[in-house]
């Protein structure tokens, strides 16, 4: 474990980021994989754990139960299994709308979770998972908990939509000029990322605030008002959602079928509900016994008509119960949209879906027939969705530890003692994120331009009339390349080419700078590198903390 | 003392391989809240270019809702002028018209159809 230095093998990481190589992680082995990691996902619902050696994580509630038979006693995360009763289990969870923010409920969790009923820690390093613009303070906590409750040796945090991306370019051999995108649809609500030279574009990211629990709720509440009251009954709802849930292909034929009568009906089901005496669980009765015996007459039946596809079909329009937002597959497109425009089609060709709604029957197909109509007819069209999507982005965690940076990035107890948290922070938060900080200096420069552009546009003759209005059209990036182009081919002695050759040359001088002293670079110099939004007047916090 | 402590370092002797209890703290800490957290976000002064939480929210959809019926969820066509239910058929009118008017307005609820304007 001790063989290698946290700070020895930057010259790596550096190299390969300021040299804007396009090859994926490198060609060599780094060493054989002798060192394993703990890999938490840690989902508002259930957490994902388990060694990157291992195939399958555990998955562990991730919530502390109240049963009603079993007053006493409170259930920790794999300790529902014990529960005989599970009628009117109430939950603690230990977040808010996918945040942590209930540590009293999320510390007994992890407790449970690391002891050694489930997974010990001891001395490897430990790769955990958080929502995407997890807040700072959110941040901090978890710092705290991990380095000074824990003690472990090395932390590293990561969303777990980069997971599920790293895993998906491994299998798939992509590299870096394959743009993806992670629909990562689960408990809280649904992130939809776009990764573009292997990392994330922030200005893609879109959030629908619908999750499986938003779904749960309704469905309970529905079932309230039409049949039973099972108000306090979310454990038991929950599976009948996951049992008898489905995705339709089209509403308006399925609701025309809906309103059939019994006999003729091919949707409604007949679900069985348990007692939790005989019946562990519930399920779907198949057909209505002829001479049913005493026993199955006293079961309770539930009656599921239209309710089994219009509540998944809140996560494509959640306006139906009055949310001011867009669907799903929408919301995929804005995402494809705001990118450049040369990596939409790449981007519409490998969509990876992974989170717990994404098992809903029916899912994949109705996602592909709603992005097929949004997006342009000749691009090419391609779903990824695992066998299993709720651990897809777990199984990451192994290709995470053989990308060229992650030893770099890895905190351990050390550098967490030494600089703060707000340093470590930006070091998780800016991962994979390089090209952030490219874009948005490309936007900067491509601002200045256009200004001093359209104030010398009577004296430069050199610019064509297209050039204006390809300026003035959408296409901003596209332009701006022209432009440059221009300027440097050119070479006018105008200030135009000056300042955007300078801007370039800065850049490259820059990078060149970088990795001249990347050998001593420190920490500190590191985080001092880039824009406005470093700027401690500004942000006292620190802005990437919060990205 | 010192030197001691660094060799320590090395290898924390507290460690062993099975777990043991983390230290209990007897003072009650409160925790914000999302709300706060959220609202304490956006108060920070952000540039335009930076991508935070609040702004990755979706906006609106532009495909109208679905109209369904608030009492069997059927595809409903009629809408009741007086309570603002919808239903799809006569007999589930009948039955819509003796309903309370807190059970209306919790069927209005249900679809986030509460507010007067909409």
């Amino acid at each position: 474990m001790g063989d290698w230095e946290p700070k020895s093998g930057r010259t790596l990481k550096r190299r390969r980021s300021s040299g804007g190589s396009t090859k994926e992680v490198a060609p060599k082995p780094i060493k054989a994989p002798a060192f394993r990691a703990l890999v938490v996902d840690n989902g508002a619902y259930t957490i994902k754990v388990g060694f990157t050696t291992e195939e399958e994580p555990q998955v562990v509630p991730n919530c502390i139960m109240k049963a009603k038979s079993e007053k006493k006693r409170l259930f920790v995360g794999k300790q529902i299994e014990e529960c005989r009763d599970c009628s009117g289990l109430y939950f603690l969870l230990p977040c808010e709308k996918g945040y942590i923010t209930r540590w009293e409920v999320q510390k007994p969790v992890w407790d449970h979770v690391f002891s050694r009923s489930v997974c010990t820690i001891d001395e490897n390093p430990v790769v955990i998972t958080q929502p995407l613009f997890n807040f700072k303070s959110i941040q901090d906590c978890m710092d705290e908990v991990f380095f000074e409750e824990y003690e472990v040796s090395s932390l590293f945090r990561c969303t777990p939509t980069d997971l599920a991306y790293l895993n998906y370019a491994k299998h798939n051999k992509l590299t870096k000029s394959d743009a993806c995108l992670v629909m990562d649809s689960g408990f809280s609500f649904t992130h939809i990322v776009p990764y573009v030279r292997g990392s994330k574009f922030l200005r893609g990211v879109r959030r629908v605030n619908v999750g499986g629990k938003l779904l749960t709720n309704h469905l309970k509440d529905i079932i309230s008002y039409r049949q039973y009251n099972v108000m306090e009954e979310t454990y038991v709802i929950n599976q009948v959602k996951e049992d008898t849930g489905y995705v339709c292909a089209d509403v308006k034929k399925e609701l025309a079928e809906a309103s059939k009568p019994f006999g003729s009906n091919s949707i409604v089901k007949n679900y069985v509900l348990p007692d939790f005496n005989v019946i562990r669980r519930g399920y779907i009765q198949e057909t209505k016994p002829e001479n049913p015996s005493e026993v199955e007459e006293s079961y309770q039946v539930l009656r599921l008509n239209n309710e089994r596809f219009v509540v998944p079909e809140i996560l494509f329009h959640p306006s139906d119960i009055g949310m001011k937002s867009m669907g799903i597959a929408e919301a995929v497109v804005k995402s494809i949209m705001s990118t450049p425009k040369e990596h939409r089609q790449s981007l519409a060709k490998n969509i990876i879906m992974v989170g717990g709604n994404c098992k809903f029957p029916g899912f994949k197909e109705r996602m592909y027939a709603e992005l097929r109509s949004l997006l342009p007819d000749a691009w090419q069209l391609g779903l990824f969705q695992h066998a299993d999507p709720i651990t897809y982005p777990w199984k990451g965690g192994s290709a995470l530890l053989r990308t060229h940076d992650f030893r770099n990035n890895l905190v351990s107890k050390q550098d967490y003692e030494e600089l703060g948290s707000t340093l470590i922070q930006e070091r998780f938060n800016n991962f994979m994120l390089d090209s952030r900080q490219l874009d948005q200096e490309d936007e900067t420069g491509k601002h200045s331009t256009e200004f001093q552009y359209l104030s010398k546009l009577k004296s430069a003759s050199i610019f064509g009339k297209q050039e204006v209005s390809a300026a003035d059209s959408d296409i901003q990036i596209d332009s701006k390349a022209v432009e440059t182009a221009a300027l440097d081919k050119e070479d006018v002695g105008a200030e135009e080419a000056g300042q955007d050759a300078e801007g370039n040359k800065r850049g490259k001088s820059r990078n060149k700078a970088l990795e001249e002293t990347e050998v001593a670079a420190d920490v500190e110099a590191e985080s001092s590198e880039e824009d406005l939004t470093e700027s401690p007047s500004l942000f006292p916090l620190g802005c990437a903390s919060y990205l | 003392m010192n030197t001691e402590i660094q060799t320590l370092g090395q290898k924390p002797v507290f460690k062993s391989t099975s777990w043991f209890l983390s230290r209990q703290t007897t003072k009650k800490r409160t925790w914000k809240g999302l709300k706060q957290i959220v609202s304490s976000e956006k108060s920070l002064p952000w540039s335009e270019n930076v991508v935070h939480y609040s702004s990755i929210n979706t906006p609106p959809s532009f495909l109208p809702p679905e109209k369904l019926s608030d009492l069997s969820g059927l595809s409903a066509p009629y809408t009741d002028p007086q309570t603002r239910l919808r239903f799809a058929n006569k007999e589930e009118y009948t039955t819509m018209i003796d309903l309370p008017m807190d059970i209306t307005a919790g069927y209005l609820a249900l679809r986030g159809a509460t507010s007067i304007v909409g």
